[in-house]
């Protein structure tokens, strides 16, 4: 249960109680977590491998991408926008930076350049959707199209390879057996679901998605606010990027090819709504482990390739039916 | 005096000849072939035009060739290329089909103009395109499977990395599937799973794979992209030494992990025999003889089969450092 399950909007400019707001989340979030529980129960009886500490390494570093990208579309949901330049910002990113490794900058400077390009892709979205006022979907799909493709101009196809062994542990460094990336990710999901859920600045998203006239009214500043949330959520695609090409290696302009779907579906799946004003970072954890582990539990069982994206579109749709029940409701009661 | 007449002599015969040798070389009109790519710069394409470049030097001075097309992946702009060459009424095309479908017309109407144009690599077999130069992709699948043979007799258990969708991949794994059991009756695949087409869902997909089937010792990557994943997926599992992959194509990461050992060998294609045939196949059909006119015997057949090369650690120094051609 998100924000937006309430009756009414909250009065413009009173923030719902901290406890109130948990009490909302855990509604939908439980759920969510009781059926990936249920999920991993029913494989770790199907499947011998599926709790070996080895598998659930497996499914976590698989996670570390579109953990940090759906984090970011979450924000953008939230403000009733959305993001579909995601996947070609990490494309972008990625080539960026590791041509400039290739060219010998120093590994600080080059993910600072990477990272730079991230979010100057996100704050040219959120400048023309806040200011300009051009829909969201028509601006980031029109960045899409411009990061991919310069992205493809610069590599002309080309893997961008022989990079530092010292960037690689970026990605591939491990501790206690365990992905670095993996708590880096943790760490950032778990800082943003806490400033979202309780640093004014951020909470105020909620009432942006919800109704941004009113929250205009109220003394929200609703244009900075949408630019601010697609900067971090290019800033999101640019870690993704860093993590990518430190990982497998190597830069490649189809990195990222397809994410932004992902993450959309696992942000519905965790409680984010295409109209706006709902949606929890946490929610969106469970949402892609529970693509994650369908995936996982897929290959474990011997499933068919021809049926695993049939599942994983049946469960966003499940998920997309139960928003719009849950909406009616609303909208009925 | 008498040597210098001689030496004079000389110089104005060799002039006279020279000018008549000009004379007769400018007599040969120039023909004109162009090379349509997409991701114009990549290394494959640039491969394929180093033979289109070899061919038109065996064909002689007056054969002049072009690379053209568009640096991304964009068949409409690959179409306008082709519209523009005939426009300026060149030789022939040889080009490579980013997409069949909006290629179609731009081809018919090169064909319509009498000018021979020649597929390579990727085919719009829907289009009058006199002939397509490029992988046999079952016979390319067979070759991996006759060398994971090879390598691990009766004994190899393989897990494939491909997605669902593309014929050619269906193909690749088909020719691999009859090939490895035919020269192993014995082998046999354990698992195929779907990477997406992406590097790092390859790695997830191969890691789960190989535990959910301990006894696999062979992964084969249908296509390029995760034979990274594969390497990627060995490490994490500590099975080095144990399972050998077989990658595709030779992309410099996929040369990079078999230089470290990680990747056993990839199948190569060839680019370079795709471009050189190409043209050779273009210029016969530009011109014709009087016993291939109006016959349908014209030197130009409609599959060409470039095949392809398994790849090891001693095969790869060549390919570290492809052409480059702005």
């Amino acid at each position: 249960m998100t924000q937006s399950s309430e009756a009414h909007p909250p009065a413009i400019g009173v923030l719902p109680s901290s406890s109130r707001l948990s009490k909302l989340l855990r509604g939908r979030t439980t759920a969510l977590a009781l059926l990936s529980l249920a999920l991993a129960l029913v494989l770790s009886i199907l499947s011998p491998q599926f709790l070996t500490s080895t598998n659930l390494t497996t499914i976590a570093t698989g996670m570390i991408y579109d953990l940090l990208i759906a984090s970011g579309m979450t924000l953008v949901l939230i403000l009733g926008g959305i993001d579909l330049s995601v996947g070609s910002i990490l494309g972008l990113t990625g080539v960026i930076t590791t041509m400039a490794l290739q060219d010998g900058v120093s590994i600080p400077i080059a993910v600072l350049i990477g990272l730079s390009v991230s979010v100057l892709c996100g704050a040219i979205n959120g400048f023309a959707v806040a200011y300009l006022k051009i829909a969201p979907f028509v601006v980031t799909l029109g960045m899409m199209s411009i990061a991919r493709g310069i992205a493809t101009v610069l590599t002309s196809g080309y893997f961008v390879s022989g990079l530092p062994e010292a960037y690689l542990s970026i990605g591939q460094g491990t501790f206690l057996g365990i992905p670095n990336p993996v708590y880096i990710v943790i760490i950032i999901l778990l800082s943003f679901h806490f400033l979202l859920k309780n640093w004014k600045p951020l909470n105020q998203a909620y009432y942006v998605g919800n109704n941004p006239k009113a929250a205009r009214l109220s003394g929200i500043r609703v244009s900075r606010m949408l630019f601010v949330g697609f900067v971090i959520s290019g800033l999101m695609s640019g870690i993704a990027a860093i993590f990518m090409t430190s990982r497998l290696a190597m830069g490649f302009f189809q990195f990222g090819l397809g994410s932004e779907l992902t993450a959309i579906a696992a942000s519905v799946i965790g409680g984010a709504s295409l109209n706006g004003g709902s949606g929890n970072i946490l929610g969106t954890f469970f949402g892609v482990l529970l693509l994650a582990t369908i995936n996982n539990g897929f290959i474990l069982l011997q499933g068919s390739p021809n049926w695993q994206n049939v599942v994983s579109g049946g469960i966003l749709v499940a998920a997309l039916v139960v928003d719009a029940y849950r909406r009616r409701k609303e909208e009925r009661e | 005096m008498k040597t210098a007449r001689i030496t004079f002599i000389l110089v104005i015969a060799m002039l006279l000849f020279g000018t008549l040798g000009l004379a007769v070389a400018q007599d040969q009109p120039t023909e004109t072939y162009g090379m349509v790519v997409f991701l114009r710069g990549s290394e494959f394409f640039n491969w394929a035009y180093a033979g289109m470049l070899d061919a038109a030097a065996r064909l002689g001075p007056n054969v002049q060739v072009q690379l053209l097309g568009p640096a991304e992946w964009d068949a409409s702009l690959e179409a306008r290329e082709i519209e523009q060459l005939i426009a300026r009424g060149v030789d022939g095309i040889i080009a490579t089909a980013g997409d069949a479908q909006t290629m179609n017309s731009a081809i018919d109407r090169a064909i319509e103009s009498q000018i021979p144009v020649v597929l390579f690599d990727s085919d719009a077999p829907e289009s009058q395109r006199l002939a397509f130069v490029g992988t046999n992709n079952y016979n390319a699948g067979c070759e991996a499977g006759k060398a994971v043979a090879e390598w691990r007799g009766d004994e190899a258990v393989v897990g494939i990395s491909t997605f669902p969708g593309p014929d050619h991949l269906a193909q690749r794994v088909q020719g691999f599937q009859d090939c490895l059991t035919a020269a192993a009756p014995g082998a046999r695949v354990a698992q195929i799973v779907n990477d997406e087409g992406k590097v790092d869902r390859a790695e997830a997909a191969i890691t789960a794979m190989l535990q959910a089937n301990p006894d696999i010792n062979v992964v084969f990557a249908a296509h390029g992209n995760p034979g990274p994943g594969a390497a990627a997926a060995v490490r994490n599992l500590g099975l080095q030494g144990q399972v050998d992959i077989m990658g595709f194509d030779f992309g410099l990461p996929v040369l990079e992990l078999i230089q470290k050992g990680e990747i056993r060998a990839t199948v190569g294609q060839n680019p370079y025999l795709m471009g050189y045939m190409s043209l050779m196949l273009a210029y016969g059909a530009r011109h014709e003889t009087e016993v291939t006119a109006g016959t349908g015997f014209g030197p130009y057949p409609g599959l060409v089969d470039t095949g392809v090369q398994i790849l090891g650690p001693d095969d790869i120094a060549p390919f570290l450092n492809p052409p480059s051609f702005e």
